[in-house]
């Protein structure tokens, strides 16, 4: 039935928000982490989104397809006492900017929300029919 | 006796519950839409929904009631995809507000047409009861 299948597509979307806002939290929580598991400073996540269609065209949702690194440079901050400074002084800080980070947040909880609201109006039309039975 | 089955000739009754399919096609649409509001890329659905619907009434009444029947039952979901159209700089076609709208039309003739079939069956019922139900 496809009102219920229009709820797990809503799913779908709850959960690729809700993915990308634990990136945002995680970009915001490292925005000052001079040092990674990988080496050198933090660097920013972001979410790629991509849509799940089945072979007939209709779409199934969406996931995120990966979760890329954002390759611009680090912020260079002069802090000769820093553990982590150059041989120059400068520090590599991370290449998050909050501020970018706060817009995408907004945009993720926006789309967040959009879903709920579809996933609350696939739910009434479903009780709705369901009410004709008695 | 034979067994006559009342609600197969009701052609109300078959347009209300076809309304109630492709409605429910058209919401599914409208939720792939709006969870890929953030997707680069991605082309909007939509499932027609008065279109079809009203060329099938207006072809059969020519041809009769029993023509109305049939092309309203052979009515299937046809989905259309917008492959002309960038709303945005990644490519994405989801216009939020649009979909939020066309969401919400969507449910509330859902309702309307849920309604109708109650009032509909709740009709049947009355007769079969003799009129004292």
């Amino acid at each position: 039935m496809s009102l219920i299948g229009a709820m797990s597509v809503s799913a779908t979307g709850l959960t690729a928000h809700r993915q990308w806002m634990d990136l945002i939290a995680g970009n915001v929580a490292n925005a000052n982490s001079t040092r990674s598991a990988e080496g050198g400073p933090y660097t920013r996540k972001l979410a790629q989104f991509a849509d799940i269609v089945d072979a007939k065209g209709n779409v199934l949702g969406v996931q995120v397809a990966s979760i890329i690194q954002d390759d611009s440079p680090p912020r260079l901050v002069y802090e000769p006492g820093h553990p982590d400074a150059n041989p120059e002084g400068y520090v590599a800080y991370p290449n998050v900017d909050i501020m970018l980070e706060m817009v995408d947040l907004i945009a993720a909880s926006r789309a967040y929300e959009a879903n709920i609201t579809t996933l609350e109006a696939a739910k009434s039309m479903a009780l709705q029919t369901i009410n004709m039975l008695s | 006796m034979p067994v006559v089955n009342v609600t197969e000739n009701d052609l109300t009754l078959s347009v209300i519950s076809k309304s109630l399919g492709l409605l429910s096609a058209r919401h599914e649409a409208i939720a792939g839409n709006i969870a890929n509001v953030n997707t680069p890329g991605y082309r909007k659905r939509d499932v027609d929904f008065g279109s079809q619907l009203r060329r099938a009434l207006e072809d059969g009444q020519v041809t009769g009631k029993q023509a109305q029947l049939s092309s309203v039952s052979s009515i299937e979901p046809r989905l259309l995809e917008d492959d002309d159209f960038f709303f945005r700089n990644d490519f994405g076609s989801v216009d939020i507000e649009v979909e939020m709208a066309a969401q919400a039309k969507t449910s509330l003739l859902y309702n309307t047409f849920a309604r109708l079939t109650e009032k509909r069956l709740r009709m049947y019922r009355f007769v079969i009861m003799d009129g004292r139900a």
